[in-house]
């Protein structure tokens, strides 16, 4: 069968008028790897930099919070000796 | 002191932003947009069918859409749609662009459209090169242009496109290559483009009406290499005439003859209105009745023209005992009555009019004659001459994505 060729009057400066994206891609697609990579290697650090703040800031809170209960323990240990030693202080001046 | 929750300044200063977001990481987040209509171009029924673009026709008496699918059974009419414009002619640009919207909506086309251009804003030129690698016949063929511009046309201000007819060397002993030029004004492509961008459709393509024609007759394998076929395209508002040579075009010239100009000359010389002429044009066509006396100066014109064209021809191939073996009909006017046997006894060859939505003149390179799943329209069975050139554009597209 014989086929003929498809014609087409459209200017090709309008065929070929691409996004801005793909112009930029057309002939320096090393550099558009390399832009990508770059990119996903960057938010990827940043994920794991935040992760690891985010694991720090978690110990911190739980020493916090150990560091609080120990404070109320002494605090009440406190003042129960203060007690014992007004007590002491005065069964001392009755005798 | 209030019970409120403090104010969100945030989501206060940002909230045109009201599609939903789902928080992927600390980073990133998903916008979930609302899902898009599947594109008729796309494959279907598990990517056993490839859609063509649609093929979409602004004619000056009716608009056109035709669509093709290829699927492992052969071709398919995926949709088919007629819809008169005003006969006169006449119909303004707006009421146009109003009709194509409409059309599209109707039938729900979108996506990029190939579409065509009548040949009266078309320059068919010739152009005859030297034997050279076909690598640098652009190059040769935009350095003739350039040389020999239409009148009144500067270079940047036209787009071209071309058919280099490399016919085979040994068997011809041709030492030329014939490159038939497809010039247009830039505007008026622009305008089309236009046309089109308005009713948010994207057009990839724009080939010349007769072009199409010749390629819908070529994709359904009705002219064969070997001989010389004369294509009369009758068109409502122009026509034309093209010499197929080895399966080249080799030469494409506009008509005078038309079909509205038929119904005009009968409605002048029997002084009906111009609805019952055509309607008398369309029962008695070129028979010898009652339109004969109007339309036989018209129809001896057309033969002489195509005597002319045949000249013309075998003039340029050298040979004057050159005859052509077929003359084939096709577009909306191509069913005149009796048009066909008149053609036949004054020229003495065979004559075939080309309906492309018989089956028989569907059996195309797919082996298989297409099938449409619904019943045609009455309107598109009635006008189903007058879908060559839409044909010519969607099997076109077919090609490109197979």
């Amino acid at each position: 069968m014989i086929k003929l060729k498809n014609v087409n009057l459209i200017p090709k400066e309008i065929l070929e008028r691409d996004p801005f994206f793909k112009r930029f891609c057309k002939g320096r697609r090393v550099y558009a790897v390399v832009l990508i990579l770059s990119l996903v290697v960057g938010s990827l650090a940043q994920e794991i930099t935040l992760g690891i703040l985010k694991w720090n800031l978690t110990q911190s809170k739980r020493k916090i919070q150990e560091a609080k209960i120990k404070l109320n323990q002494l605090q009440s240990q406190h003042v129960q000796l203060q007690k014992i030693k007004d007590q002491l202080n005065r069964e001392s001046l009755q005798t | 002191m209030s019970s409120e929750s403090p104010r969100n300044l945030v989501e206060e200063i940002f909230k045109t932003r009201t599609v939903n977001r789902k928080r992927v990481s600390s980073l990133f987040s998903r916008m979930e947009l609302p899902s898009t209509p599947e594109t008729p171009s796309q494959e279907t029924s598990g990517g056993k069918s490839v859609n063509t673009s649609p093929a979409v026709e602004v004619g000056s008496t009716a608009m056109r859409i035709l669509q093709l699918a290829k699927t492992s059974h052969g071709l398919e009419i995926v949709k088919i749609a007629y819809r008169p414009l005003d006969p006169e002619g006449l119909t303004p640009t707006t009421t146009i662009q109003d009709s194509l919207k409409k059309l599209i909506e109707d039938y729900k086309i979108t996506g990029p459209v190939v579409a065509s251009l009548p040949l009266s804003k078309i320059q068919v030129l010739s152009f005859v090169l030297p034997h050279m690698p076909e690598g640098e016949i652009e190059q040769a063929t935009t350095w003739k242009l350039k040389s020999n511009l239409p009148q009144g046309q500067t270079f940047r201000g036209i787009t071209f496109d071309y058919v280099p007819c490399v016919f085979p060397q040994r068997r011809l002993n041709h030492k030329e290559i014939r490159v038939l030029v497809f010039v247009a004004s830039k505007p008026i492509v622009m305008e089309h483009i236009k046309l089109f961008q308005d009713c948010s459709l994207k057009l990839i393509a724009v080939e010349p009406k007769p072009y199409a024609i010749l390629k819908a007759l070529m994709w359904f394998g009705r002219i064969r290499e070997e001989e010389i076929v004369l294509v009369l395209y009758l068109g409502a508002s122009q026509s034309s005439v093209t010499i197929v040579y080895h399966g080249y075009p080799f030469l494409m010239q506009p008509l005078s003859i038309s079909g509205r100009g038929l119904t005009q000359v009968i409605a002048n010389y029997h002084r009906f209105d111009l609805k019952k002429a055509e309607e008398i044009k369309k029962q008695e066509g070129s028979a010898k009745s009652i339109c004969w006396p109007a339309i036989s100066s018209q129809v001896e014109n057309l033969v002489f023209d195509i005597e002319h064209t045949l000249r013309s021809f075998s003039h340029l191939m050298g040979s004057p005992s050159l005859t052509f073996h077929r003359i084939l009909l096709a577009g909306g006017s191509s069913d005149l009555p009796h048009l066909a046997t008149f053609l036949a006894d004054r020229l003495s060859v065979p004559v075939e009019v080309f309906n492309p939505l018989n089956g028989a003149g569907l059996s195309g390179s797919t082996g298989s004659p297409p099938r449409f799943k619904q019943e045609l329209a009455p309107l598109v069975k009635e006008n189903a001459v007058s879908f060559c050139s839409v044909l010519g554009l969607a099997a076109g597209s077919i090609d490109d994505k197979t």
